[in-house]
């Protein structure tokens, strides 16, 4: 389990996060939602370590951050990580340097996928398919837990339609999944649980089955009735 | 621990690599610099001597009463190794900082995949380093090919009358840069580039304050860098100070010198690993 404990952040004088606490589990698929500016991603950082925190801690199934981690904790920005120069067997290459995790037959199986090609320098390719590689090279890490943020942000329909194909695999099977995204509408059906984020606390939290069995509301139905919509 | 190694080297290695089109073409600058230089630098020599000989109806030993002979230190006191010797130090200078910035500037923040590799971020400390120093050190090498290749050169290309032959060692002692850069003793080249390691460490310390509290981390890197100085530079006015030379004998002065570096160099070192681990942003 993943757990976000009263985590408090601030940028110079503005708090992001005033007290943030949720759990994800293993094989959820857990989204974090909210308009622009909540500290949606600021959470995504924090646990990954790349931002510090003031207050609060995180757990990685009850262990603390370490370097360690990032054999069990892949994150995938909003934004191509690998260099530009790179060519897609390069960075594969770099990641398999590195990360005793990373599995070599899913990366081959993700190039099939995303029909991408190793040849191709990420420098010259589209938004989309730097999206891909972006996921091809953090599904390839065999981890407990994957952090995407904003992965279908900017990207055409077709390219978008080929990334919810990929919550809905073997990919995913069994991982931890914390995703946030404006496009709510292209995975809606494969989200387990939502937390609804607002001016850096937590609105809402619930389990997007049950609130569709119990109360007959979607997620969106959910998110207009919380921030007034 | 042996993986934690073969991690360490791969990352310098993947540095170097990312350095190479800049050592290169710095190494490029110095050799082609440095040919040029030492053929148009005998040949200008020689035309100059022939037409003040032919002017003033001197012969060669009138001539060399008067004007200076041409050696090897003719070739490396003029503009053309001076120029890239210049150029390859503000080149270090700048690259030791862009080492850093490039990982956050651009559109492909690659400071993301670095800070999340599974090896402690010290690593990536001093991975940069150490490619600072190995391309630092390459060029200083190729300079020194160079000065030895002078010596095949410059004497064939000007009269053995005007030619005195001057050895390497003298050559080099006799060059304010090279002086500095060739020191002849082993303890003055080891003092001489712990400085420059020392300079280093709080260069990539005040950056790391800089990545990690932005503005305000600014300042406190300049104030780091100020008090780091001070402290190294202090034991040499203790006796200014005390108003009394004898106070200390030289080789005290010089052993709290070393003594503040090594404290500046260790504080440096453990501020950046802290940085690193706990305060750095993307």
């Amino acid at each position: 389990m993943l757990e976000v404990k009263d985590v408090h952040k601030k940028f110079g004088r503005k708090k992001v996060l005033n007290g943030v606490s949720f759990t994800a589990q293993k094989g959820d698929i857990t989204c974090l939602l909210g308009i622009n500016g909540v500290g949606k991603t600021t959470i995504l950082n924090a646990i990954m370590n790349l931002t510090p925190i003031q207050k609060g801690s995180i757990l990685i199934d009850e262990q603390p951050q370490s370097p360690d981690m990032y054999n069990r904790i892949a994150f995938i920005p909003d934004a191509a990580i690998m260099l530009p120069h790179m060519t897609i067997k390069e960075a594969m290459a770099f990641m398999q340097d590195y990360y005793d995790v990373w599995n070599e037959k899913r990366a081959k199986d993700l190039i099939r996928f995303f029909r991408l090609k190793t040849s191709d320098k990420i420098q010259d390719l589209s938004k989309g398919n730097q999206a891909k590689v972006s996921l091809l090279v953090g599904l390839a890490l065999d981890v407990d837990y994957i952090l995407m943020d904003e992965p279908f942000s900017g990207i055409d329909i077709f390219t978008r339609e080929q990334i919810s194909e990929v919550f809905s695999s073997h990919l995913i099977a069994d991982r931890g999944v914390i995703i946030t995204t404006h496009e709510i509408s292209d995975i809606e059906h494969l989200i387990d649980k939502v937390v609804l984020l607002g001016d850096g606390v937590i609105l809402k939290e619930f389990y997007a089955e049950e609130m569709r069995e119990q109360e007959g509301l979607s997620v969106v139905d959910v998110m207009r009735e919380v921030y007034n919509a | 621990m042996k993986k934690q190694l073969i991690h360490f080297i791969r990352l310098v290695n993947f540095e170097f690599e990312r350095m190479i089109k800049f050592l290169f073409g710095i190494i490029a600058i110095v050799i082609v610099s440095n040919l040029i230089g030492s053929i148009i630098v005998p040949l200008s020599y020689m035309s100059e001597a022939r037409e003040t000989m032919s002017l003033e109806s001197l012969n060669v030993t009138q001539f060399l009463e008067m004007y200076p002979s041409f050696s090897i230190s003719t070739v490396t006191n003029s503009l053309w190794i001076y120029g890239p010797l210049a150029l390859g130090i503000s080149g270090f200078l700048f690259y030791s900082i862009y080492i850093w910035y490039r990982e956050w500037l651009g559109k492909n923040t690659f400071v993301y995949r670095l800070l999340m590799l599974p090896i402690p971020r010290i690593f990536i400390f001093f991975s940069k380093l150490f490619t600072v120093f190995i391309g630092i050190f390459s060029l200083l090498s190729i300079q020194y090919v160079m000065i030895r290749l002078f010596y095949f050169i410059s004497p064939s290309l000007v009269s053995s009358d005007l030619y005195k032959q001057v050895d390497v060692s003298e050559v080099i002692s006799s060059h304010r840069a090279f002086a500095f850069l060739f020191p002849e003793s082993f303890g003055l080249f080891a003092g001489l580039y712990s400085i420059g390691l020392v300079f280093l460490l709080v260069l990539f310390t005040g950056i790391l304050l800089e990545r990690s509290f932005r503005i305000t981390g600014f300042i406190y890197g300049i104030v780091y860098a100020v008090i780091s100085l001070v402290l190294i530079v202090l034991p040499s006015f203790i006796p200014t100070i005390f108003k009394n030379q004898y106070i200390l004998y030289p080789s005290e002065i010089l052993l709290l010198i070393i003594a503040a570096a090594i404290i500046v160099s260790v504080v440096s070192i453990f501020l950046s690993k802290y940085l690193l681990e706990k305060k750095i942003t993307v």
